[in-house]
């Protein structure tokens, strides 16, 4: 039986199809990732943004394609996480205005409706690139909407849609130079393929389950809320004056603070200002670390707080605002940031963010993740650091649908940019300023990356094999070799040049104190200009996070 | 004949207080609890030597009787005084000038006594005072004089950055707020006066970024007034004074220019280390370029 018309019940149907087919292949999408680092997610975003769309409609009692399409739309818009499921949000926004009015799809409206899509998707990205989901939606719509009919059966229509979808997918490499260079597809259009395959399948009356016996990744959204355990109890913060009759008989040195402090806690952030040092730490024995500071001088500012306590005054405080209903009055400024890593978290925090979202390279935040964190910092005017250019379309997407409040995404690719930015923020001038200078001070930053390669591979004429470390200097594998600190000195000299001023470095879980003092060193007495700034960054993934301005 | 006074705030090399026949008065400045008169007991390079040793160092408004003395030994003359302060947002010494001049208009009917509030300090007031002094030279009324240095008093533009924030911040003159976000991780702030209150203006990470950005800003904001003298003015380091007046010539070719050291009382505030640049953002309806 052949199919003329769609109705809501098998749009649903359909999506549910593309879901489950690109669920049982994202691990596949995921290793299209151009860069053999450890942080391919792809696939997992698009089956994240789709499931919160599906979510939505599963309980839907339409019949009316419409109603499926727009209902869809809102989910999607909410769950979108990354480039390519912000884009994938933005096809079906644009899809639903096409069905709009319509209880039931023909051909034509429906390809009609595809081709409303991708405008859509062309006009929320900002400087569309070729080679990517874009130019496989627009291509596939193209075709489709060349061949329609009133009278075209859906079985011919999705099938000249998945065929040429695939070809258009693998002429990517053709557009994007990288692809061929690495020898892969787009992900995101391959995502795309996969969901168009799971409605073709539905069309032909295939219903997909989900494949038990695809080895299933832990689940991200869940591993994300995993409760901290609070080994460390008490946040300790204080400010250290030093003192020159003090430093003259027990000299002051920012690692030797550091060392001591991290065999009796964690989370530490240690900060040196000409005389002034600033302390973060997470310890149960707060006597000791201040004993040892007050050696070099006298505080000019302390504060211990015991976290469990504040977890449970949190809790305490959450039921009682559900009486308060009062709302607290908006504060002038907020900053909200996206990082992974408690001493990220921390630093993040101690240079003046309001909100940390726990996310980055693996771990996309959505657009309803932002929503939720603007209303919590509960301010009115809002700065937003993404910090990852995939984090970069949901953060605008919130900041597009926030009403009443000023959001500005600051658009940063990288935590170096975030940070030298966030640092630069000043609270007494207005926002359009701040955002103007941020994003000036983005620019003027140079970011680096040391972490280990998943597969081998070639990039630029360097040989990769699979766990070797990679030294990333922006977005170009620089130096690959089988000694991590080669290759962070091999990365450092090649970042640093005669204007360079600070050079800050955010080193990872995974390295160990000598390392870092190898570091250390060699930036002192290589670039004796130059200021050093080490800090404990914790994050999974990447050695080293450095830096250049 | 018209006489030029100002406040000991205001910072002008040492001979040009002669050549342009400008008087001074000294404010206080208390090290320790001990009292000085401001460039008068105590040089500035003592009073940064004492701000270095960690030493409580205040400053108050001048003695009033070296205010009145000041002014009565030119209305006994019979000259006509305009005195130019510093900006009395920063500063209570207009109120005091003020005080004793309406005093001494009573005893003196005859005479002109006319207080200018500049807007602004160190070598702001410095450049009015010798712009005042050459319309003088040029003959001019005392209110054509008048109405010139309260327009200049609007377009001064004051540029500038310090090692660090705390010593405006211990002096009342920047917010808490304010002071406690610059002064971490290799953070220089840019200042502005504005509306003659001292004003974060950006904050740049790096000290070559931030003699940069300071020049990017006098560029923009000097505009078409190049035929101007310009004041480079800083805290106990010449070598980077000398550093910015460069970067000034190289960026926009040959301009007037005097280096000069921040004063005592101007000093306590900003600490050592700072450097800015004083010009004015708009030619005045008459303005002299030469002597």
């Amino acid at each position: 039986m052949s199919t003329f018309k769609i109705d809501g019940t098998l749009f649903k149907q359909m999506i549910i199809n593309g879901v489950v087919n690109l669920d049982n292949n994202s691990d596949y999408i995921d290793e299209l990732n151009v860069f053999p680092v450890p942080d391919g997610d792809t696939g997992t975003n698009m089956k994240l943004t789709l499931n919160a769309g599906t979510k939505e409609i599963i309980n839907l009692n339409s019949n009316s394609i419409a109603d499926v399409a727009k209902k869809l739309s809102r989910g999607l818009l909410m769950g979108a996480r990354g480039n390519s499921g912000v884009i994938l949000s933005q096809l079906f926004r644009g899809f639903a205005s096409g069905v709009e009015g319509h209880d039931v799809a023909d051909s034509v409206i429906f390809a009609k409706a595809l081709k409303k899509g991708v405008e859509t998707a062309y006009k929320a990205v900002m400087k569309p690139v070729e080679g990517t989901i874009l130019t496989v939606s627009r291509e596939s719509a193209d075709e489709v909407n060349r061949m329609a009919t009133p009278e075209m059966s859906f079985k011919e229509l999705l099938s000249r849609l998945v065929n040429e979808s695939k070809r258009s997918l693998n002429r990517t490499p053709d557009l994007l130079p990288v692809l061929k260079e690495v020898g892969v597809v787009d992900s995101g259009g391959a995502g795309l393929v996969l969901i168009y395959e799971g409605f073709e399948k539905a069309i032909n009356g295939e219903i997909l389950k989900v494949d038990k016996n695809k080895e299933t990744k832990p689940d991200i959204v869940q591993a994300k809320f995993k409760a901290e355990e609070i080994t460390f109890m008490y946040c300790t913060e204080f400010i250290v004056q030093l003192d020159e009759e003090k430093t003259k008989t027990n000299p002051f040195t920012e690692q030797r603070l550091s060392k001591f402090l991290s065999s009796i806690g964690d989370s530490l952030v240690v900060v040196q200002d000409e005389d002034i040092v600033k302390v973060h730490v997470h310890t149960n024995e707060p006597g000791v670390a201040l004993n040892f500071a007050q050696k070099y001088g006298e505080f000019a500012k302390l504060k211990i707080e015991n976290m469990k306590e504040q977890h449970s005054t949190i809790v305490s405080e959450a039921s009682h605002t559900m009486e308060d209903k009062k709302e607290p009055e908006k504060k002038e400024y907020a900053i909200i940031s996206v990082c992974v890593g408690e001493g990220l978290g921390n630093i993040f925090k101690e240079m003046g963010c309001d909100k940390i979202i726990s996310g980055g390279q693996t771990m996309n935040p959505s657009t309803e993740d932002f929503l939720k964190a603007i209303k919590e910092v509960n301010a009115k005017n809002i700065i937003i650091l993404p910090n990852n250019s995939n984090i970069i379309m949901a953060a605008n997407q919130a900041a597009e649908v926030t009403e009443d409040v000023e959001v500005k995404v600051i658009p940063t690719k990288t935590i170096p940019q975030g940070y030298s930015s966030l640092l630069i923020f000043n609270p007494t001038v207005d926002i359009q300023s701040n955002y103007e200078a941020m994003v000036e001070q983005m620019h003027e930053v140079k970011s680096g990356q040391v972490t280990y390669a998943v597969r081998d591979t070639q990039y630029n004429g360097i040989e990769i094999k699979k766990d070797d470390y990679m030294g990333i200097f922006e977005k170009n594998i620089v130096v690959s070799d089988h000694n991590r600190l080669d290759v962070t000195l091999s990365l450092l000299s090649q970042m640093v040049d005669e204007e360079t001023e600070i050079v800050t470095v955010f080193y990872g879980d995974d390295v160990n104190d000598d390392e870092v003092e190898s570091i250390s060193e060699y930036i002192e007495s290589n670039y004796k200009d130059v200021e050093l700034e080490i800090l404990e960054g914790n994050q999974p993934v990447y050695s080293y996070i450095i830096a250049i301005e | 004949m018209i006489k030029i006074i100002v406040d000991s705030t205001t910072d002008l090399p040492q001979d040009y207080y002669e050549k342009y026949d400008i008087n001074s008065v000294p404010l206080i400045v208390n090290i320790n609890n001990v009292e000085y008169k401001d460039k008068k007991t105590i040089s500035v390079n003592e009073l940064y030597q004492s701000l270095k040793d960690g030493a409580d160092v205040k400053t108050s408004q001048p003695n009033p009787q070296d205010v009145y003395d000041a002014i009565e030994n030119e209305l006994k003359n019979n000259h006509d005084v305009i005195f130019i302060t510093i900006s009395q947002k920063l500063s209570g010494t207009y109120q005091t000038i003020y005080m004793v001049a309406k005093d001494l208009e009573e005893k003196y009917p005859e005479s002109k006594i006319e207080i200018i509030d500049s807007m602004g300090g160190s070598a702001l007031p410095g450049l009015m005072a010798i712009q005042a002094s050459r319309l003088v030279q040029n003959n001019l009324s005392f209110d054509e004089i008048i109405e010139l240095l309260k327009e200049m008093a609007l377009h001064g533009e004051h540029i500038f950055t310090v090692e660090n924030l705390k010593y405006l911040f211990k002096s009342g003159r920047l917010g808490r707020a304010t002071a406690l976000i610059g002064n971490l991780l290799h953070v220089k702030p840019i200042l502005v006066v504005d509306k003659g209150e001292i004003k974060l203006f950006k904050k740049i990470r790096g000290k070559n970024k931030a003699l940069k950005a300071i020049i990017d800003m006098v560029e923009e904001r000097i505009k078409g007034f190049k035929n101007q003298t310009l004041a480079i003015m800083h805290a106990g380091d010449l070598d980077v004074a000398l550093k910015l007046k460069q970067m000034i010539i190289d960026r926009m070719g040959k301009i007037e220019m005097f280096i000069g050291q921040i004063g005592s009382a101007l000093g306590t505030h900003l600490g050592i280390g700072g450097v800015g640049v004083f010009f004015f953002n708009k030619r005045p309806r008459l303005y002299f370029e030469r002597d």
